[in-house]
């Protein structure tokens, strides 16, 4: 990495922290000796390197008596469980067999997630990263499998669709949850958003937005054929290590063709750690469900 | 053999793998602090960093049973607050929540002018921090981690791609290119 002025930038960042030796070590010390604005640089990285460690703001005060009553209230019971982005797949084809949901309910126990790789920046606004572009990724991710919430009412096809949702809760994310309505509009299309179908801000508040307190948290998805159902199956049991117990809705079964659910349920008993069943979960509240029905009626193309 | 550890700590360890919530509070007091530290220099958010210590505690109750005391407890407590972090970290990029205000057209454009001198340092600590926080926020999720990984955290490459799921050269570029930005960024501000 340059700027254009042979400025060795990048190894710059990786002398700061002692990552160079042998010839690119002197290459740089070389360099430093004779640029006077290289230097200056690279004491200014270790004032920010210094200063990102500092600035810590003290445990706030109420913060352990919040964690013990949440461990009292939850410790055991409730779900926090993540969908790596990595392990989303792609879409498989833009041609449509069928929308198929699947319930997810996930098991009581719970370990803690797996690191989450952080994807490349995909906002829509702008950021520091505009100014300096990403760089090639080595290992670029597949597009997600976009996962949705959970509607009511059908949209005309090719609306933005709405972010994820994510299936767990904290504090702030439902205080942002209101404010969702908000955010759709200036993000652009997700790349999969075929077919799309709006989220209105009413539907959102219903009972099918989970947070830490639901004993038994519930995911749904749309997806356009029995690939994608399949990965998502794959990717929901990979990313909480088999502790997901997936059940296919029975109400789905209108929704896609005999054949198609037969694959799905098949690549169900396959994955082992779900179940074939239709089952509704206890604590399901009727309307969740009732609405999936209605996305996934509305959805097939 | 088991890394040194206070007896005291050892015995609510001991319990609370067995699911004694009380002797767990205990080590919530004995932790909480340093688990807040790391969790606020990765997310630099205080309503985040307090989503992130929580959701630690919880999962690191829930997996006590498979805490085998291979690594000190405080060790394994701040892997599982960094990689919460870091989810943190990406949730909030993907939600677009606290994109801030775009940088001008000129700026995003350019190459920084390195000519003129840099006024980084000579800005008081309390408003190099102010500022860092500020042009953190305005990094893409990426490289939030890495840099709050290496300069924060002071995580190895070889951790940090692992961390974080990239290549070791990935992180190398992708770290230098945040820390230019912050730096310009933090720069910008005193011209």
């Amino acid at each position: 990495m340059s700027d254009g002025s042979d400025h060795p930038l990048e190894s710059l960042s990786a002398y700061l922290d002692g990552e160079l030796e042998g010839a690119p070590a002197a290459e740089v010390r070389a360099h430093l000796e004779r640029c006077a604005r290289c230097r200056g640089d690279l004491d200014d990285l270790r004032a920010i390197a210094a200063a990102m460690k500092e600035g810590a703001p003290p445990l706030p005060g109420e913060l352990t008596d919040r964690i013990k009553s949440r461990l009292a209230r939850e410790g055991a019971g409730a779900t926090v469980v993540r969908f790596p982005r990595r392990l989303w797949i792609p879409s498989a084809a833009a041609a449509t067999i069928g929308a198929v949901a699947l319930l997810a309910i996930v098991t009581l126990r719970q370990r803690p997630a797996e690191p989450v790789p952080i994807e490349p920046e995909t906002q829509a606004s702008k950021t520091l990263a505009d100014a300096h572009p990403p760089e090639p990724e080595a290992k670029r991710d597949a597009p997600p499998l976009r996962k949705r919430v959970a509607v009511k009412e059908p949209a005309p096809r090719n609306a933005p669709a709405p972010p994820p949702r994510f299936d767990a809760m904290t504090r702030s994310e439902a205080d942002e949850r209101r404010n969702l309505a908000a955010s759709d509009a200036p993000r652009a299309a997700p790349p999969m958003a075929v077919g799309g179908v709006a989220a209105s801000r009413e539907a959102r508040t219903r009972p099918c937005d989970f947070d830490l307190a639901t004993p038994l948290a519930g995911w749904t998805w749309t997806v356009r054929d029995r690939t994608e159902a399949i990965a998502a199956l794959r990717a929901a049991v990979a990313s909480t290590d088999g502790r997901v117990r997936l059940v296919l809705d029975p109400a789905f079964e209108v929704a896609g063709s005999p054949s198609d659910l037969a694959a799905i349920r098949s690549a169900i008993e396959r994955l082992g750690a779900v179940t074939p069943d239709p089952v509704e979960s206890p604590s399901e509240p009727a309307e969740c469900v009732r609405r999936v029905v209605r996305l996934a009626e509305a959805s097939p193309e | 053999m088991l890394p040194a550890m206070d007896v005291s700590e050892a015995t609510w360890i001991e319990r609370a793998r067995k699911g004694d919530r009380r002797a767990f509070d205990r080590l919530v007091d004995a932790h909480a602090a340093a688990v807040w530290r790391v969790a606020w220099r990765i997310v630099r958010h205080r309503e985040d960093a307090e989503d992130v210590v929580q959701e630690t505690f919880l999962a690191a109750f829930r997996s006590m049973p498979e805490f085998r005391g291979e690594a000190a407890f405080s060790t394994w407590l701040h892997q599982i607050a960094r990689s919460r972090a870091l989810n943190h970290l990406q949730r909030a990029s993907e939600r677009g929540r606290r994109a801030s205000a775009p940088l001008d057209a000129d700026r995003e454009e350019s190459v920084p002018d390195r000519r003129e001198p840099s006024p980084l340092r000579a800005l008081e600590s309390k408003e190099l921090l102010r500022r860092l926080a500020e042009c953190f926020e305005k990094l893409p999720a990426p490289w939030k981690a890495v840099l709050a990984l290496r300069d924060a955290e002071s995580l190895s490459y070889e951790a940090i791609a692992e961390a974080v799921g990239i290549e070791l050269g990935t992180v190398r570029s992708r770290l230098a290119r945040a820390r230019f930005a912050l730096k310009d960024c933090v720069d910008g501000g005193t011209r």
